[in-house]
């Protein structure tokens, strides 16, 4: 009994260990077929990685920085890590920081040199068309001066031949001014005994010369002539040589010449 | 032994499963670093460095260097070269080329009139050019020959009118004396002439010939 009541025991015992060789076998196989799913999976990784690495048409920098992660990547796999390229990626950068900044500083100062250079010409062509402007505009209010002051000489009229006479004179200036003023009453009495009428007018003006605080100006003026001997709007020709001067805050005809 | 022998067949196949979602994991991320690669997207790290790599102050310099540029250019082309090109000695040139026209214009001598009007001719251009051409041949020159005229011009003032970078007007003041067979003693007439110049290859050339 106790052999019986032992055999089926023994029997059941190996009985067990068997299930369990059976079972331990099992998981072994198991656990080799998943090893093997491993090992297909981190080769099919490794050749994506390649296939990856070769279609990527990189910079050199950039694919150097692949192809150090693709060797790692098998050891992460099973660790399931994060692909750190920190480690190897940190010295490029470095070798690229340390001829960079030397690069960066040149071409910055460079740049800034330019700029400046630049702004400086700017500055210089502004200023001199400020200046090239102010002579037109001087050019233009010494042109106006002379215009005004041979229209005053030549549009006179016997009815009021004074106040003609006067505003030659308000126009004038200088050895001009002292020799019409010298004349002044002749010229008026000329005027009043012809019963002469001028109406002038200026045809063409062009300034000769000038400078900061003179000008010559050609004037040519057209005048019409009415008086007592005869003459009805008839038409004359003056040639002037007009110089005008700053007389304060004015500009005025300093000497007006005949050009004959 | 046999509990822990029951157990660990459990948790082997799972730890196989593991290894499979880690490399599905890993195929997927490396799936998306190759679309990421070829597409060169912005989330790359790469392109997070370049982007990194581009800082505020070299595209501000760039800009500033345009801008500095630009300016310098614009205020060349629009102000300095014009007004470099109507300058005194540019007026005086238009000046010079308006007398000198106008005394070749109007002086001629009945033996040399064909070198004359020839070298006159040399000053215009134009309408003018060809207007002064038929002039002189069809009307001046049997006039002066039969006549024996000549006539002497001369410059007694000259000034610009106005002046641009093509173009100028002269105010010119010519005394003229004119003699002929019929009046040996030369008559003086005075007249004003608004010269009109443009600019040839870089000479000044009549192209209009007012008297006012």
């Amino acid at each position: 009994m106790a052999d019986t009541g032992n055999e089926p025991q023994d029997s059941a015992k190996a009985k067990a260990d068997a299930l369990a060789l059976a079972e331990q076998a099992e998981a072994e196989a198991a656990e080799a077929e998943a090893l093997a799913a491993a090992a297909r999976a981190r080769a099919l990784a490794i050749k994506l990685r390649r296939e990856a690495q070769a279609m990527a048409d990189e910079e050199a920098v950039e694919s150097a920085g692949d192809t150090s992660e693709a060797p790692e990547a098998t050891e992460t796999v099973e660790t399931a890590e994060a692909p750190a390229p920190t480690d190897t990626a940190e010295p490029e950068p470095a070798r690229r920081r340390l001829r960079a900044p030397n690069l960066a500083v040149a071409l910055t100062i460079a740049a800034v040199a330019a700029i400046c250079a630049l702004l400086g010409v700017s500055g210089w062509m502004a200023w001199h068309h400020h200046d090239v402007v102010q002579e037109r505009q001087r050019a233009a209010a010494y042109t106006a001066a002379a215009r005004q002051g041979v229209i005053n000489l030549t549009s006179l009229d016997f009815n009021k031949a004074k106040e003609g006479v006067q505003r030659v004179l308000d126009s004038a200036t200088g050895e001009f001014r002292d020799d019409f003023q010298r004349r002044a009453e002749d010229f008026e009495s000329v005027v009043k005994d012809s019963k002469a009428v001028t109406e002038g007018s200026v045809a063409a003006t062009a300034v000769e010369s000038m400078n900061n605080d003179s000008a010559v100006v050609l004037v040519l003026a057209n005048e019409r002539v009415t008086n007592i001997a005869g003459a009805k709007d008839q038409p004359r020709t003056f040639r002037f040589r007009v110089s005008v001067v700053h007389d304060g805050d004015q500009l005025k005809v300093s000497k007006v010449e005949f050009v004959l | 032994m046999s509990a822990d022998d029951e157990t660990t067949p459990d948790v082997e196949p799972t730890d196989g499963v593991e290894i499979d979602t880690a490399t599905d994991d890993k195929e997927d991320s490396a799936a998306a670093e190759i679309d990421e690669a070829a597409d060169s997207a912005d989330s790359s790290p790469a392109a997070r460095r370049r982007l990194s790599a581009i800082p505020l102050i070299p595209v501000a310099l760039v800009l500033g260097l345009l801008a500095a540029g630009g300016l310098a250019g614009w205020l060349y082309f629009t102000q300095l070269r014009p007004d470099a090109q109507t300058d005194d000695a540019v007026a005086q040139s238009a000046v010079n080329a308006a007398r000198d026209g106008t005394v070749a214009l109007l002086s001629y001598k009945p033996d040399t009139l064909d070198r004359d009007f020839a070298a006159a001719k040399s000053h215009l251009t134009g309408d003018f050019r060809n207007y002064y051409d038929q002039f002189t041949k069809q009307v001046v020159t049997p006039a002066a020959q039969t006549k024996g005229v000549t006539t002497t011009a001369q410059v007694v003032g000259a000034a610009a009118s106005e002046l641009h970078p093509n173009s100028a007007v002269v105010l010119v003041f010519v005394d003229q004396a004119t003699a002929s067979k019929e009046r040996p003693d030369p008559a003086m007439a005075s007249s004003s002439v608004l010269v009109s110049l443009t600019k040839v290859h870089g000479d000044w050339l009549i192209i209009k010939f007012d008297p006012i």
